[in-house]
């Protein structure tokens, strides 16, 4: 059975009197250790996926399961819990809790999980060893995003959910960050979740989810992706 | 302005509604304070003068030393628009249902339209029995009951009243008496008038007005307590004094000419009852002259007769002993004759024995001389005669012869003799046979005799004891018309005398007689209208530090709530520049926004403000005065300041916010804003601070100093709140201590009494014993009191002067000592000692010299001491220093008693029952007495707490929401971390509690200063209120500014918890 499964998954937002489905019978599946690329232009819907695999929404109907459990069916501290536990997410725009250093940043996240990584060794992993006391505004946008990267690692997750990670760095960086996911990826066995508007990265992904209007348009698997280097956008 | 720019306004307005609301609320709360604040002194100067509107409370009281008459009145009454009404009252002991009080009454004219009584139950009185009493005296249970007036001596009402007993047929208020419990002092029994009646004017019987009122229309025109109203009163009192003083001369003449004649006709009334008097005793004297004399007469007669009777008596005695004498007498000299008759008869028989032995011997001689003749004629025949022997015998014979003769004569005689005893004897034999044989019946005739006059006397005796008792019924009768008629008589010269000695000093008053006085009191004489003038004066000063409190917070609110929109709005402001607004534009748009919030918040403030504070407080007043009226009106001179004051402050703030955004480039504006930089903060610098604060508490304390200006903001809005909550309770502890540090702490005598005579010793041990069999532990002290005025330069004081001889025993009456410290002052012949607040008005300390002002003269005290005192002004002084410095020898005149009995009103009124003492004042009621006052605070001091707890919570409300907002993409950030509600809650909470803490304790410092501020503004000068605030109550703003930080905490979660994880992944704007 896959790592991820979603079968059948309805959202529906109710935006005054109009009701929009966000996610219109949404059917795929992630193998662990793969790295998938959601992708598909705005408003397509990618990122209710995200938000409903990441725990941060539910879903109206249909199966979300992610290794054997149906996270559909979860309460609300279920959902903590296994955002707490499961998720790593690293956001488009770091997130990072500015009066934090970036060791605080990342220990912020072991604090309150059950088995970490150190933050230090974690900050280390993603090459930022000699920047743990710096804060958020001293660092770059892609040391910002390490941070990020760190910080959701650290708690050693199922899955990692990344919402458009390179969306705010430029093209150096974005690269850098990628190939540093693509690491995580291949190296540790993460499954990786990449949600991105930019269709030139798919093409380093195990799996590419093709999104359009609410809809699963396409799904592609790769058993030899390119690497970093290879894509330009 | 542009449609859409307008539209883009209130869009913002709905859009942002917490901050719209935030901002409304504050200023809600602030002007409604302010406003209701300021108008609540108002609105209670405005209740009562409607009332004294409306019930014409009088503006002036007239009094005279020799009362007034109607011309009087007419000197008055053509100033223009001038009422005067003349009026009676006296102070008289009052009894209903056997509870004495001291009343004063006044006359009710019902056509007079002055002090009209406010009827609160009942009716008014239809007939000269029937009265109106005040209603914070009686109830209604008093409607029907009869009440008995009477004075302390046991005549004289009937001068002043017609009748004394008068049913109760209503109750009243009356403008002149706002004060529920004050009814000012007399000098009649205890001194302290306890109710107010009104009897109709036809009761008292009085020559002249005892006072008359005064009122002016042009006086009912201003306000009462008003500076116009003061002025034009002064004004005004002045004309009535000028008119008044024009009246005396004339006043005096005629009264003079009232009194001459009073006083002629009073000597004529004298006069005739002189004669009267005369005429009428002249007649009773005569009278009883006669009944004296018909007395004395019957005493004579009675005395004759007893004498006679005592004669007869004695005569009936002396006759019986006579008698008996008599006949002892009689007996013997029978027995005697007997003896006599036996001796005679002896004798005669001897006699006769003789006889007939002479007989025979004569015979024998004459034989003898027969024998001799015949022997002579014998011897002569012998011898012849002439012989010798013949002559011899012859003479012999011649000799025995004539010796014969002789003896025949001697026998002769003898025999005759005999005969004539014989005859005698039988003679005597006779009478005594007779006598023997009358003896007998004499003794009967007698023992009749003596019989007869016996029963005479018992008669006569009976006859004079009834005599007797006759006389002396007359006279005990006699006596006692002499008696009443002596008495009669005393009393009818007494009261001539009297009447004399009336005259007397009427004459002499009338000689002595001065122009009288006239006294004019306006309504500031009238303390309950005073003091009621200075609680709103109070209430004035409290609104004018508190609100302004109130706006300073509001401001904050607005300026940080302001600042976090103009920041969210930052692009959009960008996006309006760039579309070609100028920089007004975006001022305005702002503007309009906080100002729609200020102003709307401001007008529903002052429309709540109006009406709900000056209730809460004028009632609050209502339970220490009787105004009938609530005036809660709305005040534009009021309202529209406020509102002012409001708007530029929040525009004020509003502008210098926005000003700043709206200069900047648009093309900066749309870039978002450099977020704080992280950075560390000074705490870190000190490890073991630190170190042993938690990774979250590390967070928080990043936080709390990333955000200088919101850390500063929630700080000082807290600190403000925490400050007026202790602000309340402070004032509550320095109100509430004074009576539990002045009546238990300071003051530990139960009574004053005041003495008549201090010198009196019965009284003095009247009051020892009396003490001393309630009270196993009671002592009294002699104090002198005096009532004295001290000052400096720029101003003065009512001082109490408190002397005594015996200092310890002063000391367990007093606790003389510092506030601070509690140090035991000691009182010696060095100085005085003086009171807090006395040295605080007069700038005085130790080493200092106090000046006093009494009689006319001004004296210099060293001060020795300055001690703790709440309740009016003391000093106090050893006699010595009193002697010294004063001059005058120390002469006390009332008693500091303490007792300890459960039976304190029995032991109290066995104390007035001693003539000497004239007053006498009890500790526990004055204290239940500023208790009461202290309680009129409460409510006002809980309008505080409650104001600054719900100014506390909008500011933490506020703040909280700010704090959120500007942080909603971190907190989306930590749920999508996966932090539970519970560690979200508390990563943002926690920061609210540290500046909860640290707001909170500087407002603790900020109360307390704001405390004494408050206090010494609201202070009036013969009171001090406490200075300490008591731990509790720091305790209690600190809790309670916890309380409201958890409570906006709460109401704060479910925004939290509503924060969307999606929020994490919008972009910075």
């Amino acid at each position: 059975m896959s790592f991820v499964k979603l079968e059948n998954v309805v959202k529906c937002y109710q935006m005054g009197d109009v009701t929009i489905k966000a996610s219109d019978g949404i059917d795929f599946s992630i193998e662990k250790g793969e790295l998938a690329v959601i992708v598909g232009p705005s408003g397509s819907g990618k990122t209710t996926i995200l938000n409903m695999l990441g725990g941060m929404d539910t879903s109206d109907s249909g199966k979300i399961i992610v290794d054997g459990s149906d996270i559909a069916k979860y309460s609300a501290k279920q959902l903590i819990d296994y955002r707490r536990f499961d998720i790593g997410f690293v956001f488009q725009f770091y997130n990072l809790i500015p009066n934090l250093t970036a060791r605080e940043n990342v220990e912020m996240a072991t604090q309150i999980s059950r088995d970490s990584v150190p933050a230090d060794e974690m900050l280390r992993r993603v090459g930022l060893g000699e920047r743990l006391d710096n804060f958020p505004a001293q660092l770059s946008g892609g040391e910002q995003q390490r941070v990020a990267i760190a910080r959701a690692l650290a708690k050693k997750p199922k899955l990692l959910l990344c919402d458009e990670p390179t969306g705010a760095l430029d093209y150096v960086t974005g690269k850098m960050i990628l190939s540093l996911l693509e690491e995580t990826c291949r190296k540790e066995g993460m499954t990786v979740v990449i949600v991105t508007h930019n269709a030139a990265i798919a093409p380093i992904a195990n799996r590419v989810i093709k999104i359009k209007s609410s809809k699963v348009e396409d799904i592609i698997t790769c058993e030899h992706p390119a690497s970093i280097e290879e894509i330009e956008w | 302005m542009k449609k859409s720019f307008t539209k883009s306004a209130v869009r913002q307005i709905l859009s942002n509604k917490s901050r719209f609301i935030a901002i409304f609320a504050i200023v809600l709360i602030g002007v409604g304070f302010f406003a209701g604040l300021l108008a609540a002194g108002d609105d209670m100067r405005l209740g009562a003068d409607l009332y004294y509107d409306d019930y014409h409370l009088m503006d002036y009281r007239l009094i005279s030393t020799y009362g007034f008459s109607d011309r009087d009145i007419a000197a008055l009454s053509d100033m223009e628009g001038i009422h005067v009404y003349p009026s009676y009252f006296s102070d008289f002991i009052v009894t209903s249902d056997g509870t004495e009080m001291v009343g004063r009454a006044y006359s009710y004219n019902p056509e007079y339209d002055i002090n009209t009584p406010y009827l609160v139950s009942g009716r008014f009185p239809e007939n000269e029995n029937e009265c109106l009493v005040i209603s914070s005296a009686f109830s209604e249970d008093m409607l029907g009951k009869t009440i008995t007036l009477s004075l302390d001596e046991e005549d004289g009402i009937g001068d002043i009243l017609k009748q004394q007993e008068f049913t109760v047929v209503g109750t009243f208020y009356s403008p002149m008496y706002v004060s529920a419990t004050q009814y000012g002092s007399t000098t009649i029994s205890t001194g302290k008038i306890s109710t107010i009646l009104l009897l109709p004017e036809e009761c008292f019987q009085s020559e002249y007005y005892t006072e008359i009122y005064v009122r002016f229309d042009a006086l009912e025109d201003v306000s009462s307590y008003s500076s116009e109203y003061d002025e034009l009163s002064e004004a005004l009192s002045e004309e009535v004094e000028n008119r008044l003083a024009g009246r005396t001369f004339i006043r005096l003449q005629e009264i003079k000419a009232d009194m001459t004649e009073q006083l002629n006709q009073a000597k004529e009334e004298l006069a005739d009852a002189e004669q009267r008097r005369d005429a009428k005793f002249a007649d009773a004297e005569l009278q009883l002259y006669d009944a004296k004399k018909q007395l004395d007469d019957a005493k004579a007669k009675l005395e004759e007769a007893k004498a006679e009777i005592e004669q007869g008596k004695q005569d009936l005695t002396s006759g019986r002993e006579e008698f008996e004498e008599e006949i002892a007498e009689a007996e013997k000299q029978i027995e005697q004759a007997k003896n006599t008759i036996a001796d005679y008869e002896d004798e005669y028989r001897r006699g006769m024995e003789q006889y007939e032995q002479g007989a025979s011997e004569y015979e024998a001689g004459l034989s003898a001389a027969e024998q001799l003749k015949s022997y002579i004629a014998y011897l002569t025949g012998i011898y012849g005669e002439e012989d010798s022997r013949v002559v011899s015998a012859q003479e012999q014979y011649d000799a025995l012869s004539e010796e014969l003769s002789a003896a025949k004569i001697k026998l002769d005689k003898a025999y005759r003799q005999l005969t004539e005893a014989k005859k005698e004897i039988d003679n005597a034999t006779e009478e005594f046979n007779r006598a023997r044989r009358e003896l007998p019946k004499r003794k009967t005739e007698a023992e009749e005799q003596f019989a007869e006059a016996e029963s005479q006397l018992i008669q006569a005796e009976a006859e004079y004891n009834e005599g007797l008792a006759e006389y002396e019924e007359n006279l005990s009768k006699y006596n006692e018309e002499y008696e009443t008629f002596l008495t009669e008589a005393g009393k009818a010269d007494a009261e001539i005398e009297d009447a004399r000695s009336q005259i007397a000093e009427a004459e002499e008053a009338l000689n002595e007689l001065e122009e009288p006085k006239y006294y004019v009191y306006d309504r500031s004489s009238n303390s309950a209208y005073t003091e009621y003038g200075q609680n709103a004066e109070r209430i004035d000063n409290i609104a004018k530090i508190f609100p302004a409190f109130f706006l300073l917070v509001a401001m904050l609110v607005s300026l940080t709530t302001m600042t976090r929109m103009v920041e969210d709005d930052r692009t959009q402001i960008g996006t309006i520049k760039a579309l070609g607004y100028n920089n007004a534009a975006v001022v305005k748009k702002y503007m309009l926004y906080a100002l729609t919030a200020t102003v709307s918040g401001a007008v529903l403030g002052v429309l709540i403000g109006f009406v709900l504070f000056p209730n809460i407080i004028v009632r609050a007043y209502g339970i220490l005065y009787q105004i009938p009226y609530v005036a809660t009106p709305f005040v534009w001179s009021i309202a529209v300041p406020s509102i002012l004051v409001a708007v530029a402050c929040i525009a004020i703030t509003v502008w210098f916010t926005v000003r700043s955004y709206a200069r900047e480039l648009p093309a900066r504006l749309m870039r978002p804003g450099t977020p704080p930089k992280g950075k560390k903060v000074w705490v870190e610098k000190i490890p073991f601070l630190w170190n042993a604060l938690s990774f979250t508490g590390k967070v928080s304390a990043r936080n709390i100093f990333r955000y200088k200006k919101r850390m500063l903001m929630t700080s000082i809005g807290i600190a403000g709140c925490t400050a007026l909550i202790l602000t309340g309770f402070g004032v509550k502890d320095s109100i509430g201590d004074i009576v539990e540090l002045q009546y238990s702490e300071l003051w530990n005598y139960d009574a004053l009494v005041v003495l008549n005579d201090p010198e009196d010793e019965q009284s003095l041990s009247y009051i020892e014993s009396t003490l001393a069999s309630y009270s196993e532990d009671s002592s009294s002290l002699e104090v002198m009191q005096k009532t004295v005025t001290a000052e400096n330069d720029s101003s003065e004081a009512e001082v109490n002067l408190l002397s005594a001889k015996d200092v310890d025993t002063l000391k367990t009456m007093l606790t003389l000592r510092t506030r601070r410290g509690h140090e035991l002052l000691s009182l010696d012949d060095s100085g005085v000692i003086i009171t807090e607040k006395l040295a605080t008005l007069l700038d005085l300390s130790v080493g200092d010299s106090i000046s006093i002002q009494t009689e006319g003269k001004s004296v210099a005290l060293p001060i020795t001491g300055i001690a703790e005192n709440y309740v009016y002004h003391y000093v106090y002084m050893t006699s010595e220093v009193y002697q010294k410095y004063f001059g005058e020898d120390f002469s006390p005149n009332s008693l500091l008693l303490r007792y300890e009995t459960e039976n304190e009103d029995a032991l109290v009124s066995d104390i007035l029952k001693d003539d000497n003492v004239l007053a006498l004042t009890r500790s526990a009621e004055i204290r239940t007495g500023f208790a009461d006052i202290m309680g009129v605070m409460d409510a006002v001091v809980l309008v505080l707490i409650l104001s600054a707890g719900a100014l506390a919570f909008i500011v933490l409300y506020n703040l909280t929401n700010i704090n959120i907002s500007e942080r909603i993409r971190e907190i989306a950030t930590l749920k999508v971390l996966g932090f539970r509600s519970r560690e979200v809650t508390m990563y943002i909470f926690r920061e609210n509690i540290v500046l909860t803490l640290i707001g909170s304790l500087c407002g603790l410092v900020g109360g307390r200063l704001l405390t004494s501020f408050v206090i010494q503004t609201a202070e009036i000068d013969i009171v001090m209120f406490g200075r300490s605030v008591s731990v509790w109550s720091y305790l209690f703003a600190l809790l309670l500014t916890f309380a409201f930080s958890i409570i906006a905490t709460f109401i704060m979660k479910p925004k939290l918890d509503k924060i969307s994880m999606t929020e994490s992944l919008k972009s910075v704007e």
